[in-house]
């Protein structure tokens, strides 16, 4: 392994180990549900995606960088997803986010049900 | 006989996938994966591809353009990345200040495949976070982090521009 | 290196557990723990770099699909108050 690699690989991976750290406080304190998921989602799929970009350049195999790519495509596609599953459920339950409603989210969900 | 054309497609690349990934030529290992992908095979088919819920994969006869696409995953990562560094100090600054609210955007994209990608990309990007979609309207509603002094024109200004870029890819 | 990064892990995962146990409503708790499985499939990809074995790795992988289904079934469970599947 060339010494570039190395030194790319394991910048990449205490970055995503350090966004990591960031978003379980930002977690921890920010004060309610929807912000929370601000932290749980970007910070946390960004920092995993840079960790698992340093793995795939350090394993060695190409087959286990090959994997490794793969779990990383597969929380671009997911995490979102999930994200906005718990928002979802979390408005249509009817927790109140902090802030303002400002173009109506609340109503066009009240004509839904009718 | 398009059916069983695209029923061998599904299984042979699912069948070298497997011998990619484990990496053995051994007819035992090989075996395996043949049982596999005929597995697999059989539960993909009737939720996709049989027309059993009138669930389209894609849109049909509008392809997806591969240079934009090109183009467009730097772009991606490189917001990935902004995102994630702007949330982790917002996270990291000593006295927080979020002035979160929920924006409507009316979008101009009308494909549900282009819909779903546009909601992922906005979650992905910084400050935004897509909480329902109307899709019979074409209407996203997205909560945002810190509205800051643009206010709701810099969010759609935003939003309109990751719009335009994945027009590109799938018009 | 791959010791310290490890450590930053076991750490965040702790601090994430700490809102699962404490968090005020239900969906602090499922956002919580989604968060700890996404910790988790990264502190696997780093113990397959350290044991040197790609056998982690697919660990990993299956483990961040089961926990992708693992959280919509809670987010679905959560809204409707029982499974229509």
């Amino acid at each position: 392994m060339s010494t570039i690699t190395s030194v790319i690989s394991g910048l990449c991976i205490v970055f995503g180990v350090f966004f990591s750290l960031a978003s379980v406080i930002g977690l921890i304190r920010f004060p309610d549900v929807y912000t929370r998921l601000h932290a749980g989602t970007k910070a946390l799929s960004g920092g995993a995606v840079l960790v698992l970009i340093g793995v795939a350049m350090r394993i060695g195999s190409w087959q286990g960088a090959a994997k490794s790519m793969l779990i990383v495509f597969f929380f671009l596609a997911t995490n979102p997803l999930a994200s906005h599953a718990i928002a979802r459920a979390c408005y249509r339950h009817g927790i109140v986010p902090l802030g303002e409603d400002l173009d109506g989210y609340g109503e066009s969900i009240k004509e839904e049900r009718v | 006989m398009s059916n069983w054309a695209k029923k061998i497609g599904l299984f042979s690349s699912l069948l070298s996938l497997w011998v990619a990934l484990t990496g053995r030529l051994d007819p035992a290992f090989i075996l395996v994966g043949a049982v596999v992908s005929v597995l697999v095979v059989r539960v993909v088919w009737r939720t996709f591809f049989s027309g059993f819920h009138d669930f389209h994969l894609g849109d049909h006869g509008r392809g997806i353009r591969f240079l934009p696409l090109l183009c467009f995953i730097p772009c991606f990562f490189l917001d990935l990345i902004r995102s994630t560094w702007e949330v982790s100090l917002i996270a990291l600054r000593p006295n927080l200040s979020l002035s979160p609210s929920i924006v409507q955007i009316q979008s101009g994209l009308t494909s549900k495949t282009s819909l779903v990608f546009l909601a992922n990309q906005i979650t992905l990007t910084p400050g935004t976070l897509t909480l329902d979609a109307d899709m019979a309207h074409h209407r996203l509603f997205i909560h945002v982090l810190t509205l800051g002094s643009g206010g709701t024109k810099a969010v759609k200004d935003q939003i309109s521009q990751l719009e335009s870029r994945i027009g590109a890819i799938t018009s | 290196m791959i010791y310290l990064a490890l450590w930053g892990l076991a750490i965040s995962a702790l601090l994430g557990f700490w809102r699962v146990v404490v968090g005020p409503t239900v969906p602090d708790r499922i956002v919580a723990a989604d968060t700890l499985s996404t910790i988790l499939t990264t502190f696997l990809a780093l113990l397959s770099l350290l044991f040197d074995d790609t056998v982690f790795l697919d660990v990993a992988l299956a483990f961040a699909v089961l926990s992708f289904a693992d959280v919509l079934i809670m987010a679905k469970y959560f809204e409707h108050g029982e499974l229509h599947l």
